[in-house]
Order: C-alpha cells, then structure tokens, then sequence
C-alpha cells in the first residue's frame, strides 16, 4: 500500500515528449512537479521535427499545447536553463535534496515579453541549434517560435558585451528593461520524493565516418538538418532545397545505419529503432511537397516496429512510389564533371552494383546517450548500460533503475519513438505514484483562471473576436490568411480580427488574451485546426482573460480545409471564409454557461487478465483504490505466463516475478476477480460507469467503476494463415518449441529451420532467443533462420551477432516469395529463394520452426460493441492519438493496454500495464471532475409532457415532475445527460434545446454557410458530422492528406441523433445543394442507439422530400469510424459527383 | 520457375574449414549488408561480388566459388575490410580461397602464374625495366640487388604453387 509519506513533489529532468508527459501526468494528479531543462526552452527533439509517423501529423503542432499546458500549469514549476547540480537520499530512501543551478540568461525572465526587438538589433550570428546548424541565430535569442518560456536567453560564449565588454545593444533596445548582464546563477534546492529522468539523446556526429561525406559536402545532411529543411517555418521556409546552390533537386537518398549496427570504433553496435521509419515519414512528406523528386532509401533490414507503420510504409511504396533499395551504400563522393553527389551501392535484390546521381543525401546517424548523460548519471547514483543510455535494472518495469525512487523514461533509456516515449512517461509517472500520493490532490488545481466578467456584460451585444491561424504553412500555404482575416472583420458583430502564426503558442495565446481585454471581446472565435484536441486550450485562455469559456467557439480550417484541398488554394479559402462566418454566426448567440462537477466512483474495472491488466490492477490497487478485474477464462495471467514467460535475451527468468503479480492479484485486499466472466452492459460516463458483468454460470453483477482499462491478450496466428499448411509432424511455433528445448533434446548435427515471415519485432527476437537455446543445448545442430527483415529491440543486435558467431546461418529470402516447406522421400525441406545469390534452395531441415505474428483478440470485437469502442483495420482498439495519448480511447474515462492496443513484447505490455494504471489513476486520485455543461434543458413554458424524451433516453435523464404552474412536465438531470440531443431532435414541442447546440446556433451556421452561392459546377454541402466518428473521421481524412472537393461545410455535432429534421428542411431551403448526415457505425454511437434514430428520421425525410423539388438523393447518411478517413474522403467525392449529375437545387442562391 | 537447388549434397564441412582457418574466422559476422561490394573498385567486373563470396561460403558452395574468377580479380585495396560494419576480414577470406583454389587444382589465370613463376625464378614479383635501371642510374642510385632465389624456391616448392609450376 502507498502512504502519503515524504512530500509529494517530483523531480523530472528533461523537457522533451517524455519529460513533459510525465511531468503533465503527475502535475494533473496534485503532484508538484519541478521540470528541469538545460536548454533555454522545453520540447526538445520533438519540437525540431517536422510531422510525426505514422498519421504525419506536424509535430509542432501536437507538441505546442503540451507545452503551454506545462507553463500554465499551477502544479509545475518550470525550471529551463537549468542544471542539477548534486542529489542526496535521505537516509531511508524515501526522499531526495536535489541541488538546482539556474544558469543565468542576462535576462530576466519575468520581464521579458518575448518581443523579439533585442534578436532582431543584436549582431552577432552563431549557428542555431534548433534548426541543426541549418540556420543561424543571435547571440541573444529565443531558439523557435513556440518556445516555451517565450523569453530571450543570451549565450555568454559569444554575446560582444560579455566577452569583450562592447556592444550592449539589446540592453539598449529592450523595452521592458528586462536585459541585464549581471546577472548571476541561482542555487535552488528542493526535496523530492521521486526522480525521473527523461533527458533524451544526440545524433551521432557523421562527420567521423569519411565515406559519407558529411561536413565535405553540403549537400550532404542529417535527417535531423533534414526535418528542419522541410519544416515551414524552418531556414528554407519549407522548401526542399540544395544547400550548395538553392536549387530544386531531382533526387534524394536516404542513408540508414550512419554509424549503428557497426562493430568498428566509435560507431554503434546497436540498432537505433527509429531510422527507418522516420526515413519513411521524411520521404513521404518530400513527396507531398516535390512528387517530381525522385526518393529513394538505402537500408539493410527494415525496422518497423509499431502499431500502423507497416501500413505507412507500404503507402509509401505503392502510394508515392518511394524507392526502398536493400544495400547500404560504400561511399558518397562528388563527380568532379558535374558537381552532383555520387551514391554507390549494392542493389541486393538486384545484384548489380550500382552508381547514381544525386542531388541530396540524408544520413540517419545512430542516436546515443544525450551528452552529460555520464555526469548526471554520477550524480544520481544510477548505472549506465553497456551502450551508454540510463540501465534498466528490471526487465519488466523498465523505468526503474538501481535506486529506489529514480525513473527513466523516452530516449535517454535506449532509442525508441514517440508513442513508446510516452507510454513510458507514463509508467514511470506509475512507479512515482507508488511512492507517494498526494492527499489533496484538488488544492493547486483549483486556482485556475482569474474570476469572471460579469455575466451582463457576457450577455451584452456581441463583440467578437476572430482569430486567424497560419499555423506556420499549414494553414497559409493553402488559404490566404491575411484575406480571410480581413474578411472576418467585415462580418456582423466582429468588432476585432487578428492572424497569427500559432494560435496555440505561448505568443499567440497570450496576443488572444490581450485582445479580449484591449478590445473587450465577449466572444472568441479561433479558426485553426480541430476543436477535438485545441478547444480545451483555447477555453482556458478565454478563462484566464476573465471571459466564460464558452463563449469561446472554433473553426477548423486545418484538417477540414487546407489539408484536404491542398490543390485548390481559392476554393479552400472561400471555405475558410464560409467556416468563419458560421462560426462567427454561432458565437453571436453563444451563452455563458457554467461547469458542473461530478464525483469519481473510486473504482476501476479491468477487462482481461494478461499481463497488461494484472500489472494495472496492482498498480491501482496498491494505490488504494478498489480494482474488479474481468477475464473471460479459467485463469489469471494471459497469452504470456501460458505460452512465454520470457524476455528474450535476458538471462532473469521473469515466470516466478509473473506468477507472483497472479498471487499478489488474487490475493489483493483491493481486488475482486471474476473469472470465466464477460462484462455485456455498458452505460455511464467518467467518473459513473455501471457495468453488468456476467459469468459463464449465469450469475450477473452490476458494478459501478470511475474508470475502465481494456486489456484482453492477442493470440497467435495459426500456420495455416501464414504458411498455408496446418499441423504437421517436426513443424512448430516458437512458443511450442521452446518448451522442447533442454540438454540433449537434440541428435547429433541435427539441423532446425527457423522461418520468421512478416515478422515483428517480438517474432524475429523470440526467433533467434530460441536458435541460440538450441545451439547453446547441443552446439552440433545446424541452424537455418530464414527470414526477410531481421528486427531486434535495442539489446537483440548483440545476439544477433552472437548467433551468427556461433554458427547460426541466416538466410535472407525475397518477401515476395514466401519460403515453401515440403516433404520428399520422408526429408523435409524448407524452399526458400535467397536473395543475395539470387537462387533458390531446399535446405534439408530436421524440424521446423515457425514465428507466429500476434493477431488482435477475438474479444476486442465484443468489448468495442459493449464499450462503444473504436477497433483499427486489423481488430486491435484503436487510441484516441497515436503519440500524444497512444493508450486513450476517445471517450473519456477509458483506456487500454497490453497486446490489445498492439502485437508486442512481454516488456511493452507490463509497461503499458503501468501506463494505463497512471492514465486510469487520474481521475480517482483527483475524486471529483469537471464536466462540461453542455447538456439537455427543458423549457417548461413550450413543454406539453408527451414524454418522448424519457421513452428515448438511454440514460434515464429527462423524467416527469410537476412544474410550477402545476403542469406536468419534463425535467433533465444534468449529471445523467450526457448531451447527445436526440431528446431535443426528436421534442415535438422544440421545448428542450442542448447548451451549446441550440436550435438558434445551428440554423445561424446554416444560414451563414449558405449565405454566399457557390460557383454552379461546385454543389454546397451542408454536413452534419456527429463529434466522435465523423467528425473525427473527417479530421483523420485531413491528418492523412485524403483529397476530397471543397463542396462540404462541416457543422459539428455531438451525435448524429442531435440532427433536427427541422435543420434538414432548413438547409434545403437555404439553397444547400446537398446535406450529409455522418454518424458512428452501427454499433459505435457513444449515446448507445443515437445514429439509428437519426438513420429512421433521415428515411422519414427521404419520404417527405419525395413530395417536393428536393430530390431524395440529395439527402445522405454515411456511418464511418474515426479512423477511416480515406472512405469519408470517397465519400465527399462521389456524393459531389452525385450532386453534380444532378444539377444545381432548385433553391440556390444565384 | 528456376529450379531450387537440393543443398544436401553440397559440402558442409566448407563453413567448417572456411571459419576455423586465419583468413576465413570473420565469415560468420556478415550480414548481408553489400557494404563490401559498393565498395570494391573491381566489383562490377566481378562474376561473384564479395558479399556473395562470403555467402556461398555459408551455405558450402565451395566448387564455383573456387572457380571463379573473382578471387583473382581483387586487387586487395582493403577497401571492403575497411567499411564492412561488422568487421569482417573480407580480404583475408579471398586471400584464403585462393589458397584453396591452388590446393583444390582449380584453374588459374594466365598472368597469376605468370607472377608465379617470376617470383620462383627471379625472387621478385617484378622484375626492374631497362628504362627503370636507367632512371635509377641517372639520379645515382645503388643498383637493385640480386635476390638469392633458392630460399623462395624451397617455400614455394612446399605450396600448392609447386602444382602449377611443375616444379618438384
């Protein structure tokens, strides 16, 4: 059990994607989080990237707000520039003084508004770090945009005044006197009672490996100089160019393993992880911005390892016809005729060695240890690992170390990407919360925003407040910024219209705040990209401005605009245009509105007894709250206590540490275990989940939990799927084989065949953990591994090595042509066709062994129909966002973890266990949550008590009361509505209205979308799209760049049940050309049965129309999930096509 | 389809010999990566380019490889060696073949032979030109020394070179 013992203050060091996460994580519970940078702002490699893999999603972008959330935030104090200088334990290890160097930046923090006018005056040039030596800086600068804090910091090295007592000038032109060049290090010293460490990595410098010509020629680069080269807001503004001339080029190569996978000196013996697929992302984003540019990609063994990066690299290939090349390059030199690049390689699947021309190449170099990682590792007390990166002491739970209380997590643990990143701040923000948690956990939290304006003048004649978001050239390089701002202020009651570079940077929101203040804004619109993950944002800042957060509304010009019509930039704008104006529509008769608060159930329900739930169900139960843990077998434990208890490559036997995570679970003062059980009903929200849990005897159990964490375990794929043939003498899965694996289970010289096809990351070490088994049993076997990519975690390549050294040989066949097994004259043989020979051979093989991919649980198909929740392509659950929250659902309250989310290794699904726990933690530690007030009200004056809301309410929300007058009447409890309006679409009487999608809003934004005629070739669409599936759907199509003509203007809902016929007809009779209901799939609606009501009313309408000029086919419904993207994008396109066929309607405005 | 070539016949016991001798220990490192061969200067004359090389030697395909023409053709730059990631010797291994080309009787080129006999008859590789001993007179230079060829003639005498000389 965790005692509220020591102070519940943490230390992060590290202010990259890790150290944010956690620091977020634990600041969101009530910890106080100290967050330790040394640079001068936070965000580290992740804020230098361009987009992030696999949705391409800028990175910037996804970063921004968690980074002005981290400087907003009551329970963080923000230390960048800062160092730590000395730790100690105490003396019984439950705390830590940590000793903190504030290093001085001649500029005093507080003062400086982050103006700019000291860089701009300054004259001193120096390479800039955060555009990776691409771009220079000053010696007093603010190192990008979105920096955070948003202040100057003057680098001593080369600042004229402080190195030679001349110059001064910033101190001259600051106009806040916020220069000052005596300042001094300040020593800060603070107790903690846990540590994490997140301090991240470098690039190996190229320009020590000669035959690549870094630093020779610059037309060579990092991918790391290359993500800023395609970056708008980077030294080029986004255009790919040579750095030689300025020039376009026909022709890039990417170069992998740079210094990794090498056994030479100073390189890296190890595989970086990460190469190949941002090699994959860079390519891909270069193709979008140049599709003349030939790409190519030189690489050894592809490494893939992550949830949808196997989909991205196929559409690189097949969609942007990227050249994947297998063979590594000897050099790259310079044709002294024509001054190009040379790149020599070996075309493996070729087998000619060929030499072409190139106009760039972009190394990916090994990344290693972050510099000072030694010394920092000193000063903890914590061991580095053989490669240099902080030493995992556990193999489950990675993120502890050697000392009790100290957590690692991201890179600076061993090269990984973002999503895993985060995962892993999040399960060190667990292994901290089992040291101590915090009492009150509400007492910093609640001091947020300064107090209201008066309600009077919140209700006064509009004054609105547009903003215009370029974000960088997401936005602008498609829609003309500067015109729709103009544009916005001539529309009614904007009384103020203003475009910024990042609406959600520190700069931007702090010049909305100020101009709500200046201006005396009492509504504020912000178009930018998706209210889905940017309103919550944006509602603080209207709070901090002292205006109710709900006279806040946004407009989405990102994902539902200038991403999707990136070909028609007039069109596009046009669009911005009519989105403004509806939005600016709606502000108009927006109401404040005030938040309600509900308490948490202090109570999580586990599904699914894998190693992923045991290790969440501890974790939370050891935290003190209740824990019911569902599994649908016989007994606890999963896929990997039955099958694999093993890490491979690791020496500690981790089946004893398992077994005991079963007996601690079972026996666990906090946990309730229902086995052989399913849970079947589902209703509720965060915090108030009710959930029936039936078990195979027929007993039922309602159960009342805050949270819910889904982890059932993948199985296996069978053979037959893989290899077409079923259970055959001397053919096995790894999983079996190995259990036949002891001292003299093998004959004399006996050969084995292992073959990994398709292998993941798990198939290929499981694979070879086994070969060495064998040949470590009897070293006279002879060993086959058949395989086409070898992909290992970051320790495998050592025994990848050592397999090779002892004798394992390892035969790279085509993955075009699977490898054969067949029996001849009582022999097996394996038939494979080996690449680099270029021939096939039948080796004779003794036993076979096969590596079985992971395919997703039968049960995720059950539990997404019971929980209303999303499954991808392949049937794992889909998350709400791959990187930032890779473990979220989209509804709130409900996470997962394990090999439901993804195939992976034992290690990912115990962390991911641990991040869940963490995820689900929040709102029970919290105990009480917010909860946004847009919900169902009656108006007893219109109401004739038909009743039809209580028939329709599957929440029992509305029920009948007498009212005042003493008519009966409907009344709606607003902690059971969940807002989903089928009552107010369905109301005969129009008597219930949902705040914020009130009747008046919506007909405005109808009125406004179709207040300007379209050219008659392009129809208007109005769509009524439902917040969770087509709504997002519509977001996934932007993210992805799906194309789709610029006829639809989106009009959110929160469920597609909420579309009143009335806004239907209303559309109509506007002129809309066409009008579009998108909903979840038939199981998916997050309010049970909302897109069926809405299917039956859209059918009604269908009929009505029939009756007049309207043709019925006008009228569509479509029903996609959120991850489809592309088929909502097919779908806009053919109902334009449909709608072109059939002319203009009768009632557009001409 | 290319018929695939039954492997339980070839010579297993190759890898063995290949991988327990000084030249060929680094064998089993390679991973397939053509480092070596994008960078050897000869390679595109190559029949067998030297990433095949160590490959046959793997899987036991010891008759074409020894008969190749490959083995001759490198001009032991070292290049290969150099930026091979996993280091392996690839030099030493074709230096290794070639010993087990003359061992084996495989055929050798014309002017391999030639140097052969160059070295058994006159103790040096190549032996100076006129014009050479002219040049080194003029800048006075000490003639070139004779080389007493019957120490080589005895070493050479106990190699497989002895086979191609015909010398006993």
């Amino acid at each position: 059990m965790v005692e509220t013992r020591g102070s519940n203050h943490v230390l992060v060091i590290g202010g990259g994607i890790a150290g944010i996460t956690a620091a977020l994580d634990l600041a969101d519970k009530g910890f106080m989080v100290y967050l330790v940078e040394k640079s001068p702002s936070i965000g580290g490699h992740m804020a230098q990237l361009d987009k992030t893999f696999p949705t391409l999603d800028c990175s910037i972008c996804i970063l921004a707000p968690k980074m002005v959330e981290v400087a907003r935030h009551p329970n963080i104090r923000l230390l960048t520039y800062s160092e730590v200088e000395k730790v100690e334990r105490s003396a019984d290890g439950a705390s830590f003084t940590v000793k903190i160097i504030k290093k001085p930046r001649y500029v005093d923090e507080t003062k400086c508004v982050g103006c700019g006018l000291c860089t701009e005056k300054c004259p001193v040039r120096v390479k800039s770090e955060f555009e990776a030596g691409l771009g220079e800086r000053k010696a007093i600068y603010i190192p990008f945009p979105q920096a955070v804090p948003k202040v100057a910091t003057i680098d001593e090295n080369v600042c004229l005044h402080l190195t030679k007592g001349v110059c001064g000038v910033c101190e001259k032109v600051c106009p806040a006197g916020a220069v000052n060049y005596d300042q001094k290090a300040e020593e800060l010293s603070i107790e903690v009672s846990s540590i994490i460490v997140a301090t991240g990595y470098n690039l190996l410098d190229p320009s020590s490996l000669a035959q690549y010509g870094f630093g020779r020629f610059p037309d060579v680069l990092t991918s790391l100089q290359y993500e800023r080269l395609m970056n708008a807001a980077g030294p080029t503004g986004g255009h790919i160019v040579k750095i030689s001339d300025g020039s376009k080029p026909d022709k890039i190569y990417f170069i992998q393993c740079v210094g990794s996978r090498s056994e030479k000196p100073k390189r890296k013996s190890y595989c970086s992880q990460v190469c190949c697929m941002y090699a994959t992302k860079q390519a891909i984003v270069t193709k979008e911005h140049e599709p003349e540019i030939d790409v190519n990609i030189l690489y050894n063994d592809l490494r893939v390892a992550g949830k949808g990066y196997e989909a991205l690299v196929e559409r690189a290939k097949e969609e942007f016809k990227i050249n994947y090349i297998k063979g590594l390059p000897g050099e790259v030199r310079r044709d002294p005729l024509t001054g190009r690049l040379v790149v020599r390689y070996m075309d493996m699947s070729s087998g000619e060695i060929t030499e072409e021309q190139t106009d760039l190449v972009v190394l990916c170099p090994a990344m290693i240890p972050a510099e000072g990682s030694e010394t920092l590792a000193k000063k903890l007390g914590i061991d580095l690992n053989e490669f240099g990166f902080f030493n995992s002491s556990d193999p489950l739970s990675n993120v502890k170390t050697n000392i009790p209380g100290i957590f690692i997590c991201g890179c600076s643990q061993g090269p990984k990407d973002i999503s895993h990143s985060v995962i892993q701040a999040h399960a060190a923000a667990a292994e901290a919360i089992l040291r101590s948690i915090p009492s009150n956990p509400q007492a910093g939290l609640k001091e947020k925003g300064k107090s209201e304006v008066s309600e009077a003048f919140s209700m006064a004649e509009p004054r609105i407040g547009v903003f215009v978001c370029h974000c960088g050239l997401n936005i602008a390089n498609v829609v003309d910024v500067k015109e729709v701002t103009e544009y916005a202020k001539t529309l009614p009651n904007v009384v103020y219209a203003e475009d910024l570079m990042y609406a959600c940077s520190k700069d931007g929101t702090e010049r909305i705040k100020e101009a709500i203040v200046r201006e005396k804004l009492n509504r504020v619109v912000v178009a930018s990209c998706t209210p889905t993950t940017h309103a919550p944002l944006f509602r603080s800042i209207c709070k901090e401005a002292g205006l109710n957060p709900y006279l806040f509304e946004m407009v989405n010009i990102r994902e539902h605009d200038s991403w999707v019509h990136s070909k028609y930039p007039e069109e596009a704008t046009e669009k911005a245009k009519d989105l403004i104006r509806m939005g600016v529509a709606k502000a108009a008769l927006l109401e404040p509105l005030k938040e309600l608060s509900t308490s948490v159930t202090p109570a999580a329900l586990i599904v699914g007894g894998s190693v992923a739930g045991l290790v969440a169900a501890k974790v939370i139960a050891d935290a003190g709250y209740k824990v019911l843990l569902v599994e649908k077998t016989k007994k606890l434990g999963g896929m990997f206590l039955s099958e694999y208890p093993n890490i491979p490559f690791s020496e500690v036997d981790v089946r004893p540490e398992l077994e005991k995570l079963v007996e601690a679970v079972e026996g666990h003062k906090n946990i309730e275990v229902f086995l052989s059980s399913t849970p079947t009903e589902f209703k509720g929200s965060i915090g108030n989940f009710e959930v029936l849990i039936k078990s195979n005897s027929g007993e039922n159990r309602q159960v009342k939990v805050g949270v819910i964490i889904l982890s059932p375990d993948a199985s296996e794929v069978s053979p037959e799927e893989v290899y077409g043939y079923g259970k055959e003498d001397s053919v096995y899965s790894v999983h079996e084989f190995r259990r036949m694996i002891e001292p003299g289970s093998f004959k004399e010289g006996e050969t084995i065949g292992y073959i990994i096809y398709g292998g993941s990351e798990r198939c290929c070490a499981e694979a070879l953990d086994s070969a060495l088994e064998v040949k470590k049993s009897n070293p006279s076997t002879n060993v086959y591994v058949f395989y086409e990519d070898i992909r290992l975690p970051l320790e495998g390549e050592k025994f990848y090595r050592e397999a090779r050294e002892q004798g394992i040989v390892f035969i790279r066949f085509d993955g075009r042509s699977k490898p054969r097994i067949y029996t001849e004259k009582g022999r097996k043989f394996v038939e494979a066709y080996d690449l680099t020979l270029h021939q096939r051979f039948s080796f004779p093989v003794d036993k076979i062994v096969l590596s079985l991919p992971l395919v997703a649980p039968e049960e995720n198909r059950e539990l997404s129909s019971t929980f209303k929740v999303p499954l991808n392509d392949e049937g794992f659950f889909l998350e709400v966002h791959p990187k930032m929250r890779p473990i979220d659902f989209s509804s709130d309250g409900l996470f997962m973890a394990g090999t439901a989310h993804s195939p992976q290794s034992l290690t990912e699904a115990y962390v991911q266990g641990l991040a869940a726990a963490s995820r689900a933690l929040t709102p029970l530690i919290l105990k009480e949550l917010t909860v946004e007030p847009l919900i169902a009200v009656v108006d007893d004056e219109r109401c004739v008590g038909c009743g039809t809301c209580v028939s329709l309410c599957e929440y029992n929300a509305p029920r009948m009361v007498q009212s005042t007058s003493g008519r009966i009447v409907a009344e709606i409890d607003p902690m059971l509505c969940k807002g989903c309006g089928i009552c107010a679409a369905r109301c005969p009487a129009r008597a219930i209205e949902v705040k914020g999608f009130t009747r008046a809003q919506t007909m405005a934004m109808i009125r406004a979308a179709l207040a300007t005629p379209s050219p008659p070739d392009i129809p208007k669409v109005i769509a009524f799209l439902c917040n969770w599936c087509a709504y997002a759907g519509a977001n996934t199509a932007g993210v992805s760049r799906f194309q789709y003509p610029p006829s639809i203007r989106i009009i959110r809902m929160m469920c597609s049940g909420m579309v009143d016929p009335l806004y239907v007809l209303y559309a109509f009779m506007q002129g809309a050309d066409g009008v579009m209901i998108g909903g979840c799939k038939e199981a998916d609606c997050h309010y049970v049965s909302g897109n069926l009501e809405a299917e039956k009313t859209m059918d009604k309408i269908r009929e009505m129309l029939k009756t007049t000029m309207i043709d019925p086919e006008r009228l569509l419904n479509i029903w996609i999930s959120a991850g489809e993207g592309n088929i909502f994008a097919e779908k806009v396109k053919e109902f334009t096509e449909k709608l072109k066929s059939l002319g203009p309607s009768p009632y557009k405005r001409r | 389809m290319e018929r695939a070539l039954n492997l339980s016949k070839v010579n297993r016991v190759f890898l063995e010999e290949v991988k327990s001798s000084h030249t060929g220990r680094t064998v089993p490192y390679c991973y397939q990566c053509g480092t070596c061969s994008s960078s050897c200067p000869v390679a595109e004359e190559m029949d067998i380019k030297p990433h095949e090389m160590v490959e046959m030697i793997k899987l036991g395909l010891t008759d074409a490889l020894i008969r190749c023409k490959a083995i001759w053709q490198c001009t032991t730059c070292y290049m290969c060696t150099e930026r091979c990631p996993q280091e392996v010797q690839l030099t030493l291994i074709i230096l290794g073949l070639r010993n087990i080309a003359m061992r084996e009787g495989a055929v050798i080129p014309e002017a391999v032979k030639e140097s052969c006999k160059n070295l058994y008859e006159t103790g040096r590789l190549v032996t100076p030109s006129r014009f050479q001993r002219q040049q080194r007179e003029k800048l006075k230079l000490p003639e070139v020394l004779q080389v007493d060829t019957e120490p080589i003639k005895g070493m050479m005498k106990k190699t497989a070179v002895a086979g191609i000389l015909e010398v006993k």
